[in-house]
């Protein structure tokens, strides 16, 4: 099938308008107005515009109550709210000092990271003694969340190629009072590791960051539709090979901190156009708008299966844009 | 007890074991935690690791199919090239959660004390030092929380290692 269509975007005078009222690239606001539509896509900008809290993963390997975690930063000032998908989860509304500063921090009590980060590890479910990889898993925010699921048991290989991200990767693992953890310098393209082991993968898929937006406004200019096409190429390489690390029965996420279809939705068809062992799980979660995946976009239909991955946006769940998909090897 | 060869595989490692084992003896300390004493050679230190049996199992399966391990389980500490032990925050962190660690060797710093240490700066004591001088201490604040290993000198501490260094040195 010929997928040029997906990267050939026309941009439209609405397109235009809002890409000057909101101060985005053109390409980008017309494939805004194809992701929500016309009613929503304001909706979603202005989101986009006001920001998100940052927000706090409760350590409950160490912290025996997240209330008085909770009780303790309000004693310092900070204003804290409680996320309804992460019941762990926490938004900081006001930070008196920088969150990366505190005791707390220090001793490993929170984790700062997005909901829909972690959002994405309450999907995959880690249970306590299983095996279970987390590719490209600098700087450690899902592998220290999938071991505080697993309550220090069992086995998680965590990946990454990059020397000085292994190095934040270890000093999270440590600060954050982790034990089951082996971590490898690795390309996950040539990785060695023997096939069909793992109970679960985690693949936070390196993307173009297009989710972030809600807190790095420069992203709504720093990239072309043509990154998106090579990133996704990318991407699909790497799903490919990290489904292969699966059991079979085995489950996997895959997650983006992106909300380009064609790094998501489209990166997941061919997957499945690959793969007959594959199929996708519905993923949901407690608490969430669950708003499903897209089917068709700039006139390309995609697998029927992608809907029942997740899209979180900030203007339906206060976060930041993510992807989520649960993908299962079938016995 | 010089550290024999450098050596970028992970083993396991009775050199790490002993020099581990001497180190909580000299703090009148155990660690229960410790099934497979693993070291790993990284720059001048080699690193000693202490892992669950199948953990290190995994490791080592792992490298024999030539993959860079550059973690596993929790590091216990570091052997530099002299011989000299230098323990882990973690480590730290264990002693104190178990209680495993003598009084003896464990000092309580309160507020703006605590703070200087872990801005990894020396704390001035006001209280009277009943220390062996010298001597390895715990640090832990009021709560009962650890917060480094330290040096006795006279009536100062000199912080090893803070757990402010887990920010200081990020990038």
């Amino acid at each position: 099938m010929n997928y040029d269509r997906l990267f050939n975007i026309r941009i439209s005078e609405e397109a235009i308008k809002l890409s000057r009222r909101f101060g985005l690239l053109p390409y980008m606001a017309e494939r805004y107005i194809m992701m929500f539509g016309l009613d929503e896509v304001e909706e979603f900008l202005r989101a986009v515009h006001n920001g998100i809290p940052r927000s706090i993963r409760c350590n409950k390997l160490v912290v025996k109550s997240c209330g008085d975690l909770v009780s303790r930063l309000e004693k310092e000032g900070f204003k804290i709210r409680q996320s309804k998908i992460v019941p762990y989860g926490y938004y900081v509304d006001y930070e008196p000092v920088s969150l990366g500063s505190t005791v707390e921090h220090l001793l490993g009590y929170y984790f700062i990271q997005g909901i829909g980060s972690m959002a994405s590890v309450v999907a995959l479910s880690p249970q306590p003694g299983e095996l279970v990889a987390d590719l490209a898993s600098a700087p450690g925010g899902k592998t220290t969340h999938i071991a505080q699921l697993m309550n220090n048991t069992g086995g998680i290989l965590s990946i990454d190629v990059d020397a000085r991200r292994l190095a934040k990767l270890v000093s999270n693992i440590e600060r954050m009072h982790v034990r089951n953890v082996i971590v490898l310098m690795a390309d996950i393209l040539n990785v060695k590791v023997n096939e069909g082991s793992f109970d679960r993968v985690m693949l936070d898929a390196p993307c173009t960051g297009e989710g972030l937006i809600v807190y790095k406004k420069e992203r709504f200019f720093t990239r072309t539709i043509d990154d998106l096409r090579k990133m996704s190429e990318y991407q699909l390489k790497l799903l490919l090979k990290a489904f292969k690390f699966l059991k079979p029965g085995g489950t996997m996420v895959y997650a983006t901190c992106s909300i380009a279809p064609e790094e998501n939705e489209f990166v997941i068809t061919r997957a499945l156009d690959e793969m007959d062992e594959m199929e996708v799980i519905e993923t949901r979660l407690d608490g969430a708008k669950n708003v499903p995946g897209i089917t068709e976009f700039n006139g390309v239909r995609f697998k029927d299966e992608v809907k029942n991955c997740l899209r979180l946006y900030p203007h339906t769940d206060s976060t930041e844009g993510f992807f989520i998909c649960l993908l299962k090897r079938k016995e | 007890m010089p550290v024999e060869e450098k050596r970028v595989r992970l083993t396991v490692c009775k050199e790490g074991k002993r020099a581990l084992d001497s180190f909580l003896k000299s703090i009148d300390a155990y660690n229960k935690n410790c099934a497979v004493v693993l070291c790993l050679f990284s720059g001048e230190k080699m690193k000693v690791y202490c892992a669950q049996q199948s953990l290190a199992q995994l490791a080592m399966t792992l490298q024999d199919s030539g993959e860079i391990i550059y973690h596993v389980g929790m590091l216990a500490g570091s052997l530099n090239n002299r011989g000299v032990f230098l323990p882990s925050l973690e480590l730290g962190w264990e002693l104190i959660k178990a209680n495993t660690i003598s009084g003896r060797n464990v000092v309580v710093l309160e507020g703006d004390e605590a703070k200087e240490f872990i801005f990894g700066r020396t704390v001035e004591l006001v209280s009277e030092m009943n220390w062996e001088e010298g001597k390895a201490v715990a640090v832990i604040n009021e709560q009962g929380e650890f917060l480094g290993w330290g040096k006795i000198r006279g009536k100062r501490i000199i912080p090893v290692v803070d757990i402010g260094s887990y920010v200081r040195y990020k990038d």
